[in-house]
C-alpha cells in the first residue's frame, strides 16, 4: 500500500515538474517569436506600415480559409459519391448484365468439334438447377451433338435486366440472342431467340441458375 | 528547443508567402478530390438510372409497355381509332417506322377482317437517362383473320427508344433487329 501511494505521489511529482517549467518556457518564447518576426518590420513601423502588410497577409488567409473550405467540401463530396448506394447498385446491375450476356453467349454456343470444352464452358457459367441439367443430360446431349455435328454460335442483340435482388443474390436478365446453326452440310441457319435467364451470385462470380425461351402465346386467350 | 521552433513555425505560417502555398496545396487536393467525385458519378453506370431508380424505370415500363400494346394493335372495323392511337403514342423517327411496318396491315387488313392484338409479356429498360430510355419489350403477337377464324401466335422482340414529351413517354424509335445484322 505504502509502495503504491509513493509511486502515485512520484508520478504526479514527475509529470508536474517538466510542466512547470514548460509552461514559463512558453511565455518567455512567444513574444521572442513576435519579436523576431517583427523585427524585420521595426524600421518602417514607425510610420505605420503594419497596415499595409496586413491587407497582405489578411486577404492571403481569407484565401487560405476558402481554399481549406473548398477542400474539405470536395473531400466530402467524394467519400459520399463513394458510399453512395445507388451508384453502388448500378455498378452492379452492369456487372450483372455484362456476365449474363457473357452466360447465355457460353450456353448457346457448341461446337462437336471440340464438345468436352464447349460443355465445360456450360457448366461453368452455370449453377445450381441449371448446372444439375446440364451434368445429368451431359451423356446423351454429347451423343446427339457427335451425330448431328452442328457447330452453333451466338450473339447477343440486346439484353436488359429486369430485376436485381443484391441482397438475396437474385437477379433476371432478358436477353434478344441471334444463333447461328451450322450443319455438315448446307448453309447456316440464323434464327432469333427472346431468352429469359435467372442469375444467382456464386463466390466465383454471377451464374446462370436457369436459361429458357420466353413462351409464346402465354398472354392469354 | 521543440516549443521555439513551433513558434517559429506558426510565424512562417503567418507570412502570406507560407499562406500561398498552402492555398495552393489546398486548392489543387480540392480540385482532385472533386475529380474523383465527378469520375465516379460520371460513369456510364452512374448516368444510368435503369432499375437503380425504381419508380421512374417502373413508370417507363408501364407506359411504353401500354403504348406498344396499343400502337400495334389493330382492329379492322375500326381503322381510324388504331391510327389516331398509334399517332398519339409515336413520336419523331418511330412515326416513319410505325408507317412502314403496317403498310401491309393496312393494305390487307380490311380485306382480310384483320385484327391483331399486341400483348407485351415481359420488358425490361437497359437505359434511363433524364427524359430518355430505351427498354427491351418481348411481346404475343395474336392475328385473327375474321374471314376465315384462323388465329396466328407469334413472339414478337423490340427494342424501344422512348422520350419522354409532355410529362408521358413515347415512343421515338423501334428496334425490330430484322436490320443488317
Amino acid at each position: 500500500m505504502a509502495d503504491t501511494e509513493t509511486t502515485v505521489v512520484d508520478e504526479a511529482e514527475d509529470s508536474a515538474t517538466p510542466e512547470t517549467p514548460d509552461e514559463p518556457e512558453h511565455a518567455p518564447e512567444e513574444p521572442e517569436a513576435e519579436k523576431a518576426e517583427e523585427e524585420p518590420e521595426a524600421p518602417p513601423e514607425k510610420a505605420a506600415p503594419p497596415r499595409r502588410r496586413d491587407p497582405v497577409r489578411a486577404v492571403a488567409l481569407v484565401l487560405a480559409c476558402a481554399a481549406a473550405v473548398w477542400a474539405a467540401w470536395s473531400g466530402y463530396t467524394w467519400y459520399d459519391r463513394a458510399h453512395d448506394d445507388d451508384l453502388h447498385y448500378a455498378e452492379l446491375r452492369d456487372e450483372v448484365r455484362r456476365s449474363g450476356e457473357q452466360a447465355v453467349i457460353n450456353l448457346n454456343t457448341l461446337d462437336y468439334r471440340t464438345l468436352a470444352q464447349s460443355l465445360k464452358t456450360w457448366q461453368d457459367s452455370s449453377t445450381s438447377e441449371l448446372y444439375q441439367q446440364i451434368v445429368q443430360g451431359r451423356a446423351q446431349f454429347e451423343k446427339n451433338i457427335a451425330d448431328a455435328r452442328t457447330i452453333t454460335k451466338a450473339r447477343i442483340l440486346e439484353s436488359a435486366v429486369s430485376e436485381l435482388d443484391e441482397h438475396s443474390g437474385r437477379a433476371r436478365i432478358i436477353v434478344a440472342v441471334q444463333i447461328t446453326v451450322t450443319p455438315p452440310d448446307g448453309q447456316p441457319a440464323t434464327k432469333r431467340l427472346r431468352q429469359i435467364g435467372e442469375l444467382t451470385r456464386t463466390s466465383s462470380g454471377w451464374k446462370l441458375s436457369a436459361l429458357g425461351e420466353a413462351p409464346v402465346g402465354s398472354s392469354g386467350n | 528547443m521543440v516549443a521555439h521552433s513551433v513558434a517559429a513555425t506558426g510565424a512562417w505560417l503567418r507570412r502570406p508567402v507560407a499562406l500561398g502555398i498552402v492555398t495552393v496545396v489546398l486548392g489543387a487536393t480540392g480540385f482532385w478530390a472533386h475529380q474523383q467525385a465527378s469520375d465516379l458519378s460520371g460513369t456510364a453506370a452512374a448516368r444510368n438510372a435503369a432499375l437503380a431508380d425504381v419508380a421512374r424505370t417502373s413508370e417507363v415500363k408501364g407506359e411504353i409497355s401500354t403504348a406498344v400494346n396499343t400502337a400495334f394493335s389493330y382492329n379492322y372495323a375500326d381503322v381510324t381509332k388504331s391510327e389516331q392511337a398509334a399517332r398519339a403514342l409515336l413520336t419523331g423517327k418511330a412515326v416513319d417506322q410505325y408507317a412502314a411496318m403496317y403498310a401491309a396491315v393496312r393494305r390487307e387488313g380490311p380485306a382480310q377482317k384483320l385484327v391483331l392484338t399486341m400483348t407485351v409479356t415481359d420488358s425490361a429498360v437497359t437505359l434511363l437517362q433524364d427524359d430518355r430510355a430505351r427498354v427491351l419489350v418481348f411481346a404475343d403477337q395474336r392475328s385473327t383473320r375474321t374471314t376465315d377464324g384462323k388465329t396466328n401466335y407469334s413472339g414478337a422482340m423490340l427494342a424501344v427508344d422512348a422520350v419522354k414529351k409532355d410529362g408521358r413517354w413515347r415512343i421515338a424509335a423501334i428496334d425490330t433487329f430484322t436490320g443488317s445484322r
